[in-house]
């Protein structure tokens, strides 16, 4: 089953962000608006909210948990990040639904360059989220009060010295780990490590480096796993291949943890720079998008192998898209053992006494 | 890690062809793709070449999910409760491991039948055709499981070929049927009817000697000669049992003598009178010609395999059958004129995988059934319980046991990700790996929470499983959606629920504030039904006892209602707001006729319009200069401060004074 939406977005969708539910799709584009989208009783996706959020084009979006209510945060090439809050207008006649509004609830206006990534913090720190800009730093805010969006305050400045234009927050709700941060940086004409791997310390109140991961090649997008009950972490990352990096923590003798990065795994998609990665809810399989315009997806098999299991091809030709390709594809998104498909062209096909 | 061998499926979308897609995951069993540019820190805002050019979508893909149809939903629901008890059971034995298999299949048979009558009652086009599809997929599962249960489940039997009889017999019941409403109408001129051969030669292709004995016996000609000796060898032909005490050796050369024996009465001409009866009679004997014949009428390659080991394999063993699988089917594929096994349904090869126990083959292809897996997990399940399950390119044990757990966890994620069925696919994850025991935990929370009932649910189902972070988190989220609503009286009960003082406290500031700008008091039931649970929070306590002392003023129970409300300006839990309408509840209390509030209550309310309110009243005022334009938190009390203040002086000063007198005069 595949169902298309049409945006009515005037320019390319950079961003296309679910809520935690996956119920509720936000998009952003380069014709500076936002659009909110929302499913009804037949499963259709309708808009709900569009407007224009930005002086620039925005580039990323990030729902917050739903405990902290409908918040969105954009990222945009006019150097801020907003947040925005849903909200009920006055209700015309006690029956009839609220009418819903978008409001701008702040600006984050400390960056001085094109904002590249925007991410909420897991819940259990609170309502935080952290910026990556194209001028090396990392900003992370608060909310003090979060039921009061209208308030933020620059936590902490990460400097990074390259350009970022990624970053991920480590979602592991364990209390052993303390937060972490990494961040990813695309820049081409240096041969340093691009991904870094930041711990807050609770006892200094400051970010400290913990790990460079020697990617060299430009990075564009990185992502840890979600944590479902491990003790290391997982991190994806998106360079000219996909790599995988298992950061197991060690504590030292002076009571510093730093990690152990094992590479766990590593893939190419046809030999092309790949733009982004994204896990799966149970951090089992990885979506992987590449240059040359496929969409491919990966499972981690039980012996914590990769195996790409589907890849899509964006065609021009309508005439390819047959349905019933579509579904036999579909049917294969999460082969274990798997020999190949074609053997059941539908299940038409069985005959029946 | 090559993708040669992967399947690449052909999305339409004109701007993506173009811009190549992005994807990423909307639920784990949703993803979703769009044309994308690829964005760099050095990047240059500009309208992209494509800007107002091709229509811009966005497109959703997932697998066709089936098993929350209505019919089938109670299938999942049933089969869930056997999957259940099987995973509980402690005692291995045979007998559990066949009626577990038994209660399945009835299960399926039941569906099977809920899923014809559904057509029959004509439930419009769509839905025909749907469920037509539905018997296709559960009647092929029906069809196996009964294979794997008496080759594979069933230990107790040695003998293959009945069981394989009665599986034909009920997969092919046409002989049988006619059989019976033959023998049902009695009438002489049965073999008038063009049926009558056709159904005696079924029969005895499925081994059902004793029906086709009756039939002949209906026949007008019964009285013949031929017939009379056909009857006879029918009588007298060996059968062989497994439990009947016979080696097979010793059955097998009883078989020989009388097959030969026959064979000669057929070679002497004996039956040529009556060609049909010949023909059945070569068929008894293994006749090549006869069998090729009936293989051109069949349906389906093992249609006859079954009779035709009857007649010359009685005794097979199951580890024997695929030998004479494959050369049965190599004489029928050519008497077809087929070419290899390429022109065959995929159920028939299904069958020959199970028939020739060839497991990787059978699990690798049942996986593609389009039942969303629900066979395969149970089944291998079934199959790793009771040890049966060998796969032969695989060296040992734990690989069984890692792919009974995959499928699992698989199954179970993919019912948690789905609406309705999420509670059936907690059940499941339980016994995945520990994988899925962590996998519960975050897909419970992501279960979407349609309303209050639901999100009961999932509170219980959490509890019941010693999640216990759920719990919080659920009624948090329905705080920030009742208060999205308007809806406070909900928002208040799933506050406290949560047990989150800043959720509570958020809630009961709205209950306050909402009292200071009406003089109304909001949820008055819930208010008088929160008990022990106020202590929760500080603020929660503070509006609980304010709703009490309104209710003794309401009661005209003056001078509890004046003990209290002294007892909250002294309790240093009153939010900074609330001061203005707390102070100015006292006044009446201060001008009632008799004076109600001693001289040592009046001092403390004095002590705090001076230190509280006046502070509270400036800061306001302040506040509201700064930012005249802006509408701020404005409430009634705020607005005629001066006043208040003056009122407030008055009617202590004047309840001072009356209770002095009073006081005074009392010690004396």
């Amino acid at each position: 089953m595949n169902s298309i939406i049409h945006t009515e977005h005037r320019d390319v969708i950079h961003d296309c962000s679910y809520d935690y539910y996956g119920q509720r799709m936000a998009t952003c584009s380069s014709d500076q608006t936002i659009k909110v989208w929302e499913q009804n009783e037949k499963g259709q996706w309708i808009v709900s909210s569009s407007w224009k959020a930005h002086s620039g084009s925005i580039w990323k979006l990030n729902w917050a948990h739903p405990e902290f209510g409908a918040v969105i945060v954009s990222a945009s090439f006019d150097r801020t990040a907003s947040i925005w809050e849903e909200t009920a207008e006055q209700k015309p006649t006690a029956s009839s639904t609220p009418a819903k509004r978008w409001i701008r609830r702040t600006n984050l206006v400390d960056s001085r360059t094109s904002v590249t990534d925007v991410k909420f913090g897991p819940k259990n720190l609170g309502l935080v989220l952290a910026t990556s800009s194209s001028d090396g730093i990392i900003r992370i805010y608060e909310a003090p009060d979060i039921m009061n969006l209208s308030q933020w305050t620059l936590q902490h400045e990460i400097i990074c010295k390259l350009p970022l234009s990624c970053i991920s927050w480590n979602p592991s709700l364990f209390r052993a780990h303390p937060p972490m941060i990494a961040a990813g940086s695309d820049m081409a004409q240096s041969n340093e490590p691009k991904v870094f791997v930041f711990e807050y310390s609770e006892y200094n109140r400051r970010w400290t480096k913990t790990e460079n991961i020697n990617v060299t090649e430009p990075v564009h997008s990185i992502e840890f796993a979600p944590n479902v009950g491990r003790s290391y972490h997982v991190l994806a990352v998106a360079s000219k291949d996909v790599s995988i990096f298992n950061l197991k923590p060690i504590v030292e003798q002076s009571g510093n943890t730093r990690f152990e990065v094992v590479q766990a795994a590593q893939f190419n998609d046809n030999f092309c720079t790949v733009w982004r990665v994204t896990w799966n809810i149970t951090g089992t399989m990885l979506v992987t998008s590449s240059d040359d315009g496929y969409v491919r997806i990966w499972r981690m098999n039980y012996l914590k192998g990769f195996k790409c299991i589907c890849s899509y091809k964006p065609d021009s030709n309508v005439n390819h898209h047959d349905p019933q390709a579509v579904q036999l594809i579909n049917s294969s998104t999460t082969k274990f053992f798997k020999k190949g498909v074609g053997a059941f062209a539908g299940s038409s096909q069985i005959q029946q006494h | 890690m090559s993708s040669n061998d992967v399947a690449v499926c052909h999305i339409y979308d004109k701007l993506s062809s173009k811009t190549g897609f992005i994807g990423k995951f909307v639920t784990n069993e949703e993803i979703s793709l769009h044309g994308f540019q690829p964005v760099f820190y050095s990047t240059k805002d500009a309208p992209t070449k494509y800007a107002n050019t091709d229509e811009i979508n966005v497109i959703h893909v997932s697998e066709n999910f089936i098993l929350d149809d209505e019919i089938l939903r109670s299938l999942v629901a049933e089969s869930c409760n056997i999957f259940y008890n099987l995973q509980s059971i402690k005692t291995k034995s045979n007998d559990v491991f066949l009626q577990t298999s038994r209660v399945y299949r009835s299960a399926i048979r039941a569906t099977l039948n809920k899923l014809q009558e559904a057509i029959i009652d004509d439930c419009g086009e769509n839905d025909i055709k749907k469920y037509e599809s539905f018997i296709t997929i559960f009647y092929s599962i029906e069809c196996l499981w009964h294979l794997c249960e008496f080759l594979l489940i069933d230990r107790s039997t040695m003998s293959v070929v009945p069981n394989l009889l009665e599986w034909t017999k009920f997969h092919f019941p046409s002989p049988s049927q006619s059989a019976a409403e033959m023998l049902i109408n009695k009438d002489r001129d049965l073999e008038f009817r063009e049926s009558y051969w056709e159904t005696v030669r079924g029969l005895i292709l499925q081994g059902q000697i004793d029906i086709v004995r009756a039939l002949l016996r209906f026949h007008s000609s019964s009285e013949t000669m031929t017939f009379q000796l056909a009857e006879k060898e029918l009588q007298t032909m060996p059968v062989f049992n497994s439990h009947g005490g016979l080696s097979i050796q010793k059955f097998r050369s009883q078989w020989s003598f009388w097959s030969s024996a026959l064979e000669t009465k057929l070679d002497s001409g004996l039956f040529s009178t009556e060609i049909e009866l010949e023909n059945i009679m070569k068929l008894i004997v293994g006749d090549k010609q006869a069998w090729m014949q009936v293989c051109q009428d069949s349906k389906c390659w093992y249609e006859y395999f079954a009779g035709f080991l009857f007649f010359t394999q009685p005794a097979v063993r199951y580890f024997e059958l695929g030998t004479f699988a494959d050369s049965w089917l190599g004489r029928w594929s050519s008497t077809k004129g087929m070419r290899g096994y390429t022109e065959l349904k995929s159920l028939d090869l299904m069958v020959l995988a199970t028939l020739k126990n060839d497991m990787a083959e059978l699990i690798s292809s049942i996986q593609d059934m389009g039942d969303n897996k629900w066979f395969v997990v149970h089944i291998v399940d079934l199959l790793v319980h009771c040890d049966q399950l060998r796969i032969s390119d695989e060296s040992n044990g734990p690989s069984v046991v890692a792919l009974r757990e995959c499928l699992i966890f698989d199954y179970g994620t993919m019912l948690m990700s789905h609406g309705n069925l999420w509670e059936i696919g907690m059940d499941y994850l339980k016994f995945s790996s520990s994988e899925g025991l962590g996998a519960r935990e975050v897909l419970l929370q992501r279960v979407p929470i349609k309303n209050d009932i639901q999100a009961m649910k999932i509170i219980e189902i959490a509890r019941i499983n010693g999640i216990t972070s759920v719990e919080q988190e659920v009624c948090r989220v329905m705080v920030k959606r009742s208060l999205f609503l308007e809806n406070y009286g909900n928002a208040l009960e799933w506050a406290i629920r949560s047990r989150d003082n800043i959720y509570v406290t958020k809630v009961a500031n709205i209950f306050l504030n909402h009292y200071c700008n009406t003089g109304k008091m909001m949820h008055k039931d819930l208010l008088s039904n929160i008990g022990a649970k106020m202590f929760i929070a500080p603020r929660l306590l503070f509006l609980i006892k304010y709703f009490d002392f309104h209710q003794f003023y309401r009661a005209r129970a003056f001078s509890q209602a004046a003990e209290l409300l002294v007892n909250l300006l002294d309790s240093k839990i009153i939010p900074e707001f609330f001061w203005p309408s707390l102070l100015a509840d006292t006044i009446p209390l201060l001008e009632h006729n008799e004076p109600i509030i001693p001289t040592k209550e009046t001092y403390i309310i004095m002590h705090h319009l001076e230190s509280d309110l006046i502070p509270y009243l400036a800061k306001t005022k302040k506040e509201r200069e700064n930012k005249k334009e802006q509408e701020g938190e404005l409430n009634l009390m705020n607005a005629c401060s001066d006043d208040l203040v003056q009122l407030l002086r008055l009617a202590c000063a004047r309840n001072l004074s009356r209770a002095m007198i009073i006081e005074n005069t009392l010690v004396r």
